[in-house]
């Protein structure tokens, strides 16, 4: 049963309304919804640009090195205490940021095999870096590119976990609208 | 008339899945007023209360798509509004049911035979005076419309938490109105 208060508010409901909001929130939204457009694709664009790079300078400096230098063959690999080092540093990083996505990535299967491959290439241009390195007797300026891919592993890395993350995060945040739905 | 109501929504509604920028500045004009009383209600503070506004608009356009036509998009805006200002709440750490005894409250009934706008301004002042939890159980189930087996699943309380905290907060609500005329 309803008494006095109740009825009074049921029947002048809508002159509660007694807050106005200010008009520039409209304009947050507009703002909002032109940057939230496509907030994934925005982290894609930037490991595929990070990828071009490396691949671009990989290429490069394979080019650069070749008609200059005599080629003498290798039999042993020489490999200077820096970079194995350097090497040995990266590597359990590496290993750590990977098994952290393969326990993450078993949720999303084709997202963690695209993930795979953007990875697979940057260990590819590691490889033929080391080969080079080796070729040109433990060149400087191959050694910068090889530190470099390493550090590019781990923030590819880095940014692939951030994706699944946000995608994990808004999975749970949307569940937890549609309870109230 | 209501008929005719929903079927203006409806094409708003569908103009806005298409990604229509004028369509989403009137739907918003038709509901923020009304959104951004119900988040003042439960955050009472402005600051909190526009960005709310903001990101449930935002949420509602972008996941438009999901939005069946099964409830009034009305009703399914409120629903973001609502979750997004109880996480407001929690953020703030309130205290939204304290366990208070559960003495008798009963307080006389307060006639509301005033000048209609003046009685709304003392009951609505009086509201916001309220302790938050009780503010909020008491504007969900007095002004939002949802009964309390709905406000039990919002608020993830049972039943009859909804029910006591709902009759706690009316009769605080009285007796403030008690105190004021």
């Amino acid at each position: 049963m309803k008494d006095n208060l109740e009825r009074f508010v049921q029947e002048h409901i809508g002159e509660f309304d007694q807050h106005e909001p200010s008009g520039g929130v409209w304009k947050r939204v507009e703002k909002d919804l032109r940057r939230k457009q496509r907030p994934q694709y925005a982290i894609y664009y930037r490991i595929a640009a990070s990828l071009l790079l490396i691949a671009g300078f990989s290429a490069w400096l394979l080019h650069r090195q070749q008609p200059k230098e005599i080629v003498t063959p290798v039999t042993s690999t020489i490999v200077s205490p820096e970079i194995k080092e350097a090497e040995t540093y990266y590597a359990s990083i590496v290993e750590t940021k990977r098994a952290e996505l393969k326990q993450f990535g078993s949720d999303y299967p084709v997202l963690f095999r695209d993930f795979n491959n953007e990875f697979d290439t940057l260990n590819v241009a590691f490889r033929q870096l080391e080969t080079e390195y080796t070729k040109t007797n433990g060149n400087e300026a191959v050694m910068q590119a090889l530190i470099q891919n390493m550090q590019l592993q781990v923030e590819l890395l880095n940014r692939q976990i951030q994706v699944i993350q946000d995608i994990r995060k808004h999975k749970n945040w949307k569940s937890g609208n549609s309870s109230l739905m | 008339m209501s008929a005719q109501y929903i079927d203006i929504n409806k094409a708003l509604v569908d103009r806005c899945r298409n990604g229509d920028g004028k369509a989403q500045y009137e739907l918003y004009h038709l509901y923020a007023r009304q959104m951004f009383n119900v988040c003042m209600r439960i955050v009472n503070n402005t600051t909190d209360a526009e960005d709310i506004l903001q990101d449930s608009f935002v949420e509602a356009f972008r996941l438009i798509h999901e939005f069946r036509g099964d409830s009034s998009f009305g009703a399914w805006l409120k629903k973001i509004v609502v979750n997004r200002s109880i996480n407001n709440l929690k953020k703030r750490r309130l205290t939204l049911f304290e366990q208070v005894p559960d003495t008798e409250l009963i307080y006389e009934e307060v006639d509301y035979d005033g000048e209609t706008q003046h009685e709304v301004k003392k009951v609505h002042s009086a509201m916001m005076g309220l302790p938050p939890g009780y503010r909020l159980v008491l504007s969900l189930y007095l002004l939002e419309g949802y009964d309390h087996a709905e406000i039990a699943q919002i608020l993830n309380i049972t039943e009859s938490t909804s029910k006591s905290q709902y009759n706690r907060a009316k009769a605080k609500l009285k007796e403030q109105l008690g105190k004021i005329s």
